[in-house]
């Protein structure tokens, strides 16, 4: 049995006589500018998906930026930390807590103020007249620490300079015992006593088995070294 | 490419994609059974046509979402029926009585249009829920089921609404002195009658 309404029965008939109402034109015209309009309003334009291209990119590089400057402050907390171990004085990268070896002559040790000087060109005996106030001598260092070494303007030289030290550091490349006893005897024979007696003590610090040779030694004492 | 023989599903993917000739296809299909399913709803034309005018906004606007998980169709009388329901909670419709169009009738009932009149004025007499479905059924190409969906209510309900709808119409034109035979001859008389009058007479 068929449950809908039978077609064709005279109800429909009649209505289907009636369906000539139809919506009025400018009805009609605002319709269709309506889905214009929206058809606009939902298509991208060309800027925006260049401002899209522009941000990724942008997004990107930020990226990749971020991941070697990472990188690299890793890398040199490794080194700083090697060089610890050597006891050695090695330039930083961030900021100016350490003196870099460039800077080893504003380099303030109050215990030994004649390496200051005799790496200024000074000798123990003209020391005196050039005594300065310990404030003055600060005040001088810290202002060429940071005119020379800030951490916005790092020169090519600068980093240069780090780059060599950090790879020194991590190839170990460090002063041989050998090169290191030349250098004393180089210092002796110059009369830079204080130097010589600095790098004997390094010689012994990161070489305690090696055997200094007599002559050295009686020098380093001839001239009141040790 | 041919957009008459393209589904109405078809034509909303396609203006949902930009295409602006799929939507006046779209609408050209439409515009008619969609309108006279607001405007025999509401008796108020203005309002009518702002309420037509809202529910193809309401259409443009979900293009993009446009997902044919249902008949167009069904989607968007559903929409018209949200609508339709929206603005009775807002105005509550006035029923026109019976016995003032009866002392208006005209004496040549049978003529077109006074004859539409007769069977607007009889639609605007029925129940709003039997009259939607009645529209429903006379405006599209839905069957019970679909109704039942856009109306939310269930396939007998509906099929119950529709025969109520009809008893009441056929009543209320016999009372205008209109009778099936009537009717068939009046129409047989008119220009654009339909096929199947033509041949009872």
């Amino acid at each position: 049995m068929n449950n809908e309404p039978s077609k064709g029965d005279f109800i429909d008939e009649l209505y289907a006589q009636t369906r000539d109402e139809q919506p009025p034109l400018e009805l009609d015209e605002q319709i269709r500018a309506r889905a214009l309009e929206h058809i606009e309003a939902s298509r991208p334009s060309s800027l925006f998906k260049w401002q899209r291209v522009l941000s990724v990119a942008a997004v990107m590089v930020l990226s990749i930026f971020l991941f070697f400057d990472v990188n690299d402050f890793r890398r040199h907390e490794a080194s700083e930390a090697l060089m610890d171990d050597h006891n050695l004085v090695v330039p930083s990268m961030r900021g100016v807590q350490k003196p870099s070896s460039a800077n080893k002559s504003l380099e303030l040790d109050p215990a030994r103020p004649s390496v200051l000087m005799a790496e200024q060109g000074l000798s123990e005996s003209g020391a005196a007249p050039i005594e300065r106030s310990r404030a003055k001598q600060e005040a001088d260092i810290t202002s060429e620490l940071v005119a020379s070494e800030p951490r916005a303007v790092t020169s090519k030289k600068s980093s240069l300079n780090k780059s060599q030290a950090i790879a020194e550091a991590l190839s170990g490349n460090v002063p041989s015992a050998e090169s290191t006893l030349a250098d004393i005897e180089r210092h002796l024979a110059k009369g830079e006593i204080d130097s010589a007696r600095d790098l004997y003590q390094a010689l012994k610090e990161r070489f305690p088995g090696f055997e200094v040779p007599d002559s050295v030694v009686e020098n380093l004492r001839k001239n009141d070294a040790l | 490419m041919e957009y008459s023989a393209l589904s109405d599903e078809k034509l909303m993917l396609k203006y949902g994609e930009g295409d602006a000739r799929a939507f006046d296809t779209l609408y050209g299909r439409h515009k008619g059974p969609m309108y006279r399913y607001v405007v025999r709803q509401v008796t108020d034309l203005e309002l009518a046509n702002d309420l037509y005018q809202d529910l193809w906004g309401r259409i443009i606007r979900s293009s993009v979402a446009y997902k044919t998980s249902a008949k167009w169709t069904t989607w968007a009388y559903r929409i018209a029926h949200n609508l339709v329901i929206d603005h009775y909670r807002t105005f509550k419709p006035v029923e026109p009585e019976v016995e003032a169009v009866i002392s208006e009738t005209p004496p040549s009932l049978y003529e077109k249009k006074e004859l539409s009149q007769q069977l607007s004025h009889c639609m605007g007499k029925l129940p709003a829920v039997q009259r939607e479905v009645f529209l429903l059924k006379q405006e599209t190409d839905l069957n019970l089921s679909m109704i039942a969906e856009v109306v939310s209510v269930s396939h007998e309900a509906v099929k119950s609404r529709l025969r109520y709808a009809k008893s009441s119409l056929k009543d209320c034109l016999a009372r205008f002195g209109v009778m099936p035979t009537n009717a068939v001859r009046a129409s047989s008389s008119l220009p654009n009658s339909s096929e199947n009058s033509r041949r009872r007479t």
